[in-house]
């Protein structure tokens, strides 16, 4: 009698190792999963503040074009924005100007390319090419 | 010999009887979550693979729109980008659901990404959009241009 609710009892402790190890199993999966979506959706808000950034840029821009000693410059931004940085420099000056603004949040960054022409008394922009977007994952 | 009947007297019917409802009510709860849990486990691998296929035509939409001077649609899901200086590159989603986009002689074709989605022009940007009819309106992606946006900004719209 011993011996027979011995065994099972073993039984009983083999099933719930493993429904213990199905349920982990599964929890792992899903939580994995759940990783997945929630880096993806984080990287997505930072990717369109980056873009965000990439247009503050290219608005700052033409107020520093026209003085050719200022090779290089950042854009101010609200406080709230903390770590966010823009930096804006000349690539080449021909008969425009040809800009290559860097955004940086956290540890993703996105590049971007302007060329602007002289229109009337200011400067107008009349190319633009996205180079990076949320690089540093 | 009485005690011993006792020890070894087994289940009563009413025990065993709790004992199956209470398992019965615990798989009618628990069968669903975990069929669904085996489901998302089983589906996992596609559904990353659309994911990763979709987030490269968002990203090449997005870096073709950014610097695009004007888009013109010319037909249902087919929108042209025209840039300066540049060949012009037209996307269009055909009936199959592939995405195709076309740049000079360049072209580039994900397989069944644009299934029950369309490209529409809404002024200075394009939206990529889903047409499933669960979709809600976040399930859509627009890519600004940045010239058309100047070009809004500089005539004060």
């Amino acid at each position: 009698m011993r011996r027979a609710s011995g065994s099972r009892r073993g039984f009983a402790v083999a099933t719930a190792l493993c429904m213990v190890a199905i349920a982990g199993v599964a929890m792992a999966a899903v939580c994995a999963l759940l990783a997945a979506d929630v880096r993806r959706t984080l990287s997505g808000d930072v990717d369109a503040q980056l873009r965000q950034l990439l247009i503050a840029g290219e608005i700052d821009a033409p107020a520093h074009l026209s003085d050719p000693t200022q090779q290089a410059w950042d854009t101010p931004l609200p406080m709230a924005l903390g770590s966010a940085q823009v930096r804006t420099s000349r690539v080449a000056d021909g008969d425009g100007a040809r800009l290559r603004v860097s955004a940086r949040l956290g540890d993703r960054s996105a590049r971007e390319d302007l060329r602007f022409d002289r229109s009337g008394g200011g400067w107008r922009l009349v190319g633009a090419e996205m180079l990076a977007l949320g690089d540093g994952r | 010999m009485n005690g011993s009947s006792l020890r070894y007297r087994g289940f009563l019917l009413i025990e065993i009887l709790g004992a199956i409802v209470l398992l019965s009510a615990f798989a009618l709860i628990a069968a669903p979550f975990f069929s669904e849990t085996m489901h998302v486990i089983e589906r996992a691998p596609a559904e990353q693979d659309a994911i990763t296929r979709f987030e490269s035509v968002s990203e090449a939409l997005r870096v073709d729109a950014w610097g695009a001077a004007s888009f013109t649609s010319s037909g249902p899901s087919k929108i042209e980008m025209e840039s300066p200086g540049q060949p012009s590159i037209v996307w269009r989603i055909d009936g199959k659901g592939d995405i195709e986009r076309t740049r000079g002689s360049e072209q580039q074709r994900w397989i069944g990404v644009g299934k029950e989605a369309v490209l529409d022009i809404d002024g200075a940007s394009v939206i990529f959009r889903s047409t499933s009819v669960s979709a809600r309106d976040a399930d859509k992606v627009r890519c600004v241009s940045l010239l058309q946006l100047a070009r809004l900004r500089g005539d004060g719209k």
